[in-house]
C-alpha cells in the first residue's frame, strides 16, 4: 500500500514538474503575481492625492496643519465662495477630498464612492490634527513648565525675601523691644524729671515769692527807709545848710549822693529783682510748661508705648504668619519642583499604546495594551459630512469585478469549449469563416455578459436608491464587457488547455483587482502605479461608473475615460483579429 | 478517362527536422473511390490535411479540381471521431453548418431534406444529436459532410466500431453518394471493404505513398486479396 502510494507521489511530482501548464501555474503564475506585487505594492506612501482647501485666507497652506501634510497630499486653494466648485471636483475625482477651515474647526468631504482611500486619507488628517494639537499642548505644557521654573524661581526669591523680612523683622521686634524699654525709661525719666521739675518749682516758686516779697517789700522799706534817711538828710543838708556848715553840708550831700545812688542802685536792684522776679515767673511758667510738656511727652511716650506694643504683637503675628507662609511656600517650592522636572512628553502624551506579542507554544495572540477611551477638550475638530461603511459605495466596485470576471472567464471558457468541442474540426475546414466564428463567440459573450450586468446596475439602482444611472455608466460596462471578453479570447487562443486556460484567466484577473485600486487604493501604492494602472480597463470603467451612480456627473465630463476604454477596445479587436488570423487552429 | 481531381506533385511536408510525409506522386480521378491503406502514424492524417487544405506542403504542389488555393469548399471530410454539436438538433446541425458555408436558405432547405433522405435520419432530424444511435451519428457525419455538396469526399475510417450491419448501412451511403459523382477517399484498416467497394487503393507507408493500385489489377494478380498484397507491400518495406 506504502510502496504503490510513494510510487503515485513520484508519478504526480514527475508530470507536476515536466509539463509546462502545470508549470506555469506552480512557478510562473505566482512569481508573476508577486512580481507584480512588488511592483505595485513597493511603497505604500500616498501618490498623486490631490486635495482642496477652502478658506477664507490664502495662507491656510502655510499653517502648520497643512504643512504636516505636504509628504501625503498636494493642495489646491479655494477660496469660501468656490466651495461648491471644490465638492464638484471631488465628485468627478479631480480631487480626492475637499476641506473647509474655519476657524477652529476643519470639515472634511470625502467621496463615498472612493471610500477605501478616503478613510485613508481622513485617518492621515486626522493624525495631522492630533499632531498639531499636540504640537499646541507641546508648547503650551512648555510655556506653562517655564512658568513653573519662573514661579519657583519667584518663590525662592520670595522665601528668601521673606527670610530677609523675617530676620529684620526679629530685628525690628529686638530694636522694638529696646525702643520700648526705653521708652519706658523714659517716661520714668520723665516722671523723675517732673517729680524734679515740681520740686524745682516749689523752689522756684519759694524764690519768686521771696523776690516778689523782697522785691515789694524789702525794697518798698529799703526804698522808704532811703527816702526816709534822704529826707533826713535833706533836712540835715538844710541845717547843715543853715548852719552852713559846709563840712556837714558837702558830708551830707555826699550822704545824699550816696544814698541817691544807693537809692539808684536800690532802684536798680529793683528793677533787677522784679526783672528777676519776672524771670523766675516766666521760668516758673517755663517749668509749669515743661512739666506740661513732660507730661504731654510721657502721653506720648505712653501712646507710643502702646503703639510699640501692638508693632512688637503685630510683629509677631506676621512672623508667624510669615513661618507659615514660608512652610507653604517651601511644599509648593517642592512641590513645583517636582513639575519642574516632569518631561514635556509624559504631560502631553501619558498614555502611550503598546503592542506585544504573546506565544504560547504552538499559539500566538496579539495583546494590545493602553487606554484609548481618553478624550481631550480640543479646539480643532474633524467633523465628517457622512458616514461610513454604506453598501453603496461597493456597487462600483462589484460591478467592474463581475464584469472582468464574467466576461473574461465567460468568452474563454466558451472559446475553449469550442475548440475542444467535436464540431471544432468541421468548422475549421470552412473555408473564410473564421472571422464570423470568432466574433460570433465575441459577440455572443458580450451580449450575455453585457445584458446581465445592465440587470445588475439597474437591480442595484433601485434597491440602494442610488442617485444616477445613464448613458455613462452602461457605455462604461459595454467597453469594459467588450475588453474583458476579448482578452479572454485572446487567452483561449494562446492557452488552449482549459484549466490552464482557466487559472490564467484568474491570474489576469488578481492582478488587474490588486492593481486596478480595487481592493487597495491606488494612491497608496507605488508613485508610478497610476501611469500603469491607466492600462488597467477597470480602473477608468470604476471610475466613470462611480462618478455617475453618487455624484450624477455629466457625459461630456468622461470624455477622457472613454477616449482610454475605446482606445483599448480597438487595440484588444485588432490584437484579437490578428491573432485569429495568424494562430493555427490545431496543431 | 476523366480528368485528375486530385494531383499530387512531389508533394512533402516537414515539421521542423521532423519528416511528416515525404514526395508523394500520385493522381486520382473525378469520380473515383479510392481506398488509402496503411499503419497507423505512416502519415495518413497528414495526407488528409494537405488535401483538405489545412496544411501546407512543404515541397510540392497539390492541386485539387485545378487548384492550387482555395478549394476548401470542394472538399468534405468526416472524421473518425463525430465532429457535430451533440446540443443541436440534427437539422440544427447541418442548417448552421449549410450556413457557415454560405448556402443561401433556398438551396439550403432543400439540401438538408435530401441529405437527411439520403443518410435516412429523417425521422430524427428534430433529436439532439446527442441522443441519437452510434450508427446514426454516424451517418449524420456523412451529412454534414456532404453539406456543401463538395466534389471529394474525405471519410476517415467511417465505419470504425460499428458492428456489421450498421457497416453495410453505412457502404451503402458511400455507394450512393459515390454514384451521384462524388469523388470519394476512404481510410480503413478493413482491408475487405476496401476491396469491396473501392475502385482503387492508395498505400501509405512509412510516410510516402508507396504504391498506387486499381482494385481491377489485383483481382487478376495470384493472391487476389488486398490483404495479400498489403502484406507483400509490406514485407517489402
Amino acid at each position: 500500500m506504502f510502496r504503490r502510494f510513494r510510487a503515485s507521489i513520484g508519478k504526480n511530482v514527475k508530470n507536476l514538474f515536466r509539463s509546462w501548464t502545470t508549470l506555469s501555474i506552480i512557478v510562473i503564475g505566482p512569481l508573476t503575481l508577486l512580481f507584480a506585487l512588488l511592483i505595485g505594492f513597493s511603497d505604500t506612501g500616498f501618490h498623486h492625492i490631490e486635495i482642496g482647501i477652502v478658506s477664507e485666507q490664502s495662507g491656510v497652506l502655510n499653517t502648520p496643519f497643512v504643512r504636516s501634510l505636504e509628504n501625503t497630499a498636494r493642495f489646491r486653494y479655494y477660496e469660501t465662495t468656490e466651495w461648491e466648485r471644490c465638492i464638484i471636483d471631488v465628485q468627478q475625482q479631480d480631487l480626492h477630498l475637499c476641506i473647509e477651515v474655519r476657524g477652529s474647526h476643519v470639515d472634511a468631504f470625502y467621496d463615498p464612492a472612493r471610500e477605501r482611500v478616503s478613510l485613508m486619507l481622513l485617518s492621515e488628517i486626522r493624525n495631522a490634527v492630533e499632531k498639531h494639537k499636540e504640537d499646541l499642548l507641546r508648547t503650551q505644557t512648555q510655556n506653562f513648565l517655564s512658568d513653573v521654573g519662573n514661579t519657583a524661581s519667584l518663590l525662592d526669591k520670595s522665601d528668601e525675601f521673606a527670610g530677609r523680612l523675617q530676620g529684620d523683622l526679629d530685628d525690628a521686634e529686638d530694636d522694638l523691644q529696646l525702643a520700648l524699654q526705653d521708652v519706658q525709661q523714659a517716661q520714668t525719666d520723665i516722671d523723675g524729671y517732673i517729680v524734679t521739675l515740681r520740686q524745682r518749682r516749689q523752689k522756684v516758686q519759694r524764690a519768686s515769692t521771696e523776690l516778689d516779697r523782697i522785691s515789694r517789700l524789702d525794697i518798698a522799706t529799703a526804698r522808704n527807709s532811703l527816702d526816709d534817711l534822704d529826707w533826713q538828710l535833706r533836712g540835715m543838708q538844710t541845717i547843715a545848710q543853715n548852719q552852713q556848715n559846709w563840712v556837714a553840708y558837702d558830708a551830707i550831700s555826699d550822704a545824699r549822693a550816696d544814698l541817691t545812688e544807693t537809692r539808684n542802685a536800690l532802684f536798680r536792684a529793683e528793677t533787677e529783682l522784679s526783672s528777676a522776679s519776672r524771670e523766675v515767673k516766666n521760668v516758673l511758667i517755663e517749668i509749669d510748661n515743661a512739666i506740661v510738656g513732660l507730661q504731654n511727652a510721657k502721653t506720648k511716650l505712653y501712646n507710643a508705648e502702646l503703639k510699640i506694643r501692638n508693632a512688637i504683637d503685630t510683629i509677631d503675628d506676621r512672623q508667624k504668619e510669615l513661618r507659615y507662609l514660608r512652610q507653604d511656600v517651601q511644599n509648593e517650592k517642592s512641590r513645583l519642583g517636582g513639575i519642574q522636572n516632569t518631561d514635556v512628553n509624559q504631560l502631553v502624551r501619558p498614555i502611550e499604546l503598546k503592542v506585544q506579542q504573546i506565544v504560547y507554544e504552538k499559539e500566538r495572540v496579539w495583546q494590545w495594551k493602553g487606554d484609548l477611551a481618553e478624550d481631550r477638550a480640543d479646539a480643532t475638530s474633524i467633523q465628517v459630512w457622512k458616514r461610513f461603511g454604506s453598501t453603496e459605495s461597493l456597487i462600483p466596485t462589484i460591478l467592474a469585478l463581475l464584469v472582468s470576471f464574467i466576461a473574461v472567464i465567460l468568452s474563454n471558457i466558451v472559446l475553449l469549449e469550442e475548440i475542444h468541442s467535436k464540431a471544432f474540426l468541421r468548422n475549421t475546414l470552412i473555408p473564410g469563416s473564421r472571422f464570423a466564428y470568432i466574433s460570433s463567440i465575441l459577440f455572443t459573450t458580450v451580449t450575455v455578459t453585457f445584458i446581465e450586468m445592465c440587470f445588475f446596475l439597474l437591480a442595484s439602482v433601485f434597491a440602494f436608491n442610488l442617485r444616477g444611472f445613464g448613458l455613462s455608466s452602461i457605455i462604461a460596462i459595454f467597453l469594459m464587457v467588450l475588453i474583458y471578453s476579448v482578452i479572454g479570447l485572446l487567452i483561449g487562443f494562446v492557452v488552449k488547455n482549459k484549466t490552464t486556460s482557466l487559472l490564467t484567466c484568474v491570474f489576469l484577473l488578481l492582478i488587474s483587482i490588486l492593481l486596478g485600486g480595487v481592493l487597495f487604493p491606488i494612491e497608496r501604492m507605488a508613485s508610478y502605479m497610476p501611469f500603469i494602472t491607466i492600462l488597467i480597463p477597470m480602473t477608468p470603467g470604476i471610475s466613470v461608473i462611480q462618478q455617475e451612480l453618487f455624484h450624477s456627473v455629466g457625459f461630456w465630463s468622461f470624455w477622457l475615460h472613454f477616449i482610454i476604454l475605446g482606445f483599448y477596445s480597438m487595440i484588444a479587436l485588432s490584437t484579437l483579429a490578428i491573432t485569429a488570423a495568424i494562430m493555427k487552429w490545431r496543431d | 478517362m476523366t480528368d485528375p481531381i486530385i494531383e499530387f506533385d512531389h508533394v512533402s511536408k516537414q515539421f521542423g527536422d521532423k519528416v511528416v510525409f515525404e514526395n508523394a506522386n500520385f493522381t486520382i480521378q473525378e469520380g473515383n473511390i479510392v481506398g488509402i491503406v496503411g499503419p497507423s502514424g505512416m502519415g495518413k492524417s497528414t495526407l488528409f490535411r494537405l488535401i483538405l487544405g489545412t496544411r501546407k506542403p512543404t515541397n510540392g504542389t497539390v492541386r485539387i479540381a485545378g487548384e492550387l488555393s482555395h478549394f476548401r469548399k470542394k472538399v468534405g471530410f468526416a472524421s473518425q471521431e463525430y465532429s457535430f454539436y451533440p446540443e443541436l438538433h440534427v437539422e440544427e446541425n447541418l442548417r448552421y453548418f449549410g450556413k457557415m458555408y454560405n448556402i443561401p436558405t433556398k438551396t439550403l432547405e432543400p439540401r438538408i431534406t435530401k441529405l437527411l433522405d439520403l443518410v435516412q435520419l429523417s425521422h430524427a432530424r428534430k433529436t439532439k444529436a446527442k441522443d441519437i444511435s452510434g450508427g446514426m451519428k454516424r451517418r449524420l457525419d456523412l451529412a454534414l459532410a456532404l453539406i456543401s455538396d463538395p466534389k471529394i469526399l474525405i471519410l476517415d475510417e467511417p465505419t470504425t466500431g460499428l458492428d456489421v450491419v450498421l457497416r453495410d448501412a453505412i457502404w451503402n451511403v458511400i455507394s450512393t453518394i459515390h454514384k451521384e459523382g462524388t469523388t470519394i477517399l476512404v481510410a480503413s484498416h478493413d482491408l475487405t471493404e476496401i476491396q469491396h467497394y473501392c475502385k482503387s487503393v492508395l498505400f501509405v507507408l512509412d510516410r510516402k505513398i508507396h504504391t498506387q493500385k486499381e482494385m481491377e489489377k489485383i483481382a487478376k494478380t495470384r493472391s487476389k486479396h488486398l490483404e495479400d498484397v498489403f502484406r507483400r507491400v509490406v514485407d517489402v518495406s
